[in-house]
């Protein structure tokens, strides 16, 4: 399993559901941040959602490796607290990219919530 | 509380006698675990030894031995080196082979328009010529990752595919050479026939192309990172 929900406030039980939106969460969390690293960005999801949402080591690396392979994420390296820390920050193709991933997923979102919801308005 | 360096170099060790040896991926997961180890120790109010078995716990998965087919089983790496392989190992096929099936449509389509023979002997001579750069290159990054022996992913997978340069020379050769490749067998050849030939040669090349950007990668990486 790559992302978790923590079992006590479990209402979503299939992690499956946020797996495709990884990475769209990440460049989210970049554009509004500036720089992360990898502890940040799973502490930071953790608290917005409340602990409902936990990202993995397993899921976190590779897509920050992936949307850094695709030029899409920039890497800046510095000395804190006796140790290297690797911040991410969004390229200028990547700061564009988020606006278009973001913009589709609020369509997927508004999607699901006229199927699921039709009463609903988004 | 702060990780002493003693502490941080205990971490990094651990990584290293689980096969994490590589700086660029060693770095990132030293410092998450180190977080990891100093926010256990500020809000649980345990030892350093207990938040770090705890942290190594979580990592577990991430750090097991393993290995994939694609990018030979033999090799075997923690899981989260392995991945990175894998992403690595998938974009050089990609690449490779939406670029050999470009540049065969073009060579097909030029050598169709213009049917000379001096225009598929130049074509040849100039693509030999290109793919002799292309395996120089590699050799001289090949020497420069060895004389520089900082380990990173991306130089790791440029060393573990050099394993191919036998197989680029032996083909350059055959273009040179081999019978199949005189202008009278191309010019009477099928269409097939004639894709398979600039394709595989291509396909190669293309391989190549992208290991020298590994290559660079491991460069670029090695200066960012500091790590001479």
């Amino acid at each position: 399993m790559y992302i978790c929900i923590s079992k006590s406030r479990m209402k979503m039980k299939n992690s499956q559901l946020y797996k495709g939106s990884l990475n769209t969460i990440i460049m989210k969390l970049l554009e509004e941040n500036g720089k992360m690293y990898g502890y940040e960005i799973t502490q930071k999801v953790k608290g917005i959602t409340q602990g409902d949402l936990n990202i993995t080591e397993g899921a976190l690396y590779p897509a920050l490796h992936k949307l850094e392979a695709e030029g899409l994420l920039d890497v800046e390296i510095e000395k804190v607290d006796n140790r290297l820390r690797k911040y991410y920050k969004l390229t200028e193709s990547g700061t564009k990219e988020t606006v278009n991933r973001l913009a589709e997923l609020e369509d997927f979102i508004r999607n699901m919530q006229s199927l699921v919801n039709p009463k609903l308005e988004f | 509380m702060k990780l002493t360096s003693e502490q941080i170099a205990t971490i990094e060790e651990t990584l290293v006698t689980k096969g994490l040896i590589y700086d660029d991926i060693k770095l990132e997961v030293t410092d998450h675990i180190a977080s990891e180890i100093e926010i256990a120790i500020k809000d649980n109010s345990i030892s350093f030894d207990d938040a770090f078995k705890q942290s190594f716990e979580n990592w577990n998965d991430q750090l097991r031995p393993s290995s994939s087919f694609w990018i030979g089983s033999k090799n075997v790496d923690p899981k989260v080196v392995i991945e990175k392989f894998l992403s690595l190992s998938k974009r050089q096929y990609k690449f490779a082979l939406l670029s050999a099936i470009v540049f065969s449509i073009l060579m097909l389509t030029i050598t169709m328009i213009n049917t000379q023979e001096y225009v598929y002997n130049a074509l040849k001579l100039i693509f030999s010529s290109a793919y002799i750069l292309v395996c120089l290159t590699l050799i001289t990054c090949l020497f420069y990752i060895w004389k520089l022996k900082s380990q990173t992913t991306c130089g790791r997978f440029f060393q573990k595919n050099c394993g191919f340069l036998g197989m680029h020379f032996f083909l350059i050769y055959t273009f040179f050479n081999g019978h199949s490749h005189l202008y009278r067998h191309y010019n009477r050849g099928s269409f097939t026939r004639n894709f398979s030939e600039w394709f595989l040669h291509g396909f190669f090349m293309f391989m190549g192309v992208y290991l020298i950007l590994i290559a660079i990668e491991h460069f670029k990486t090695i200066k960012k990172y500091k790590l001479t």
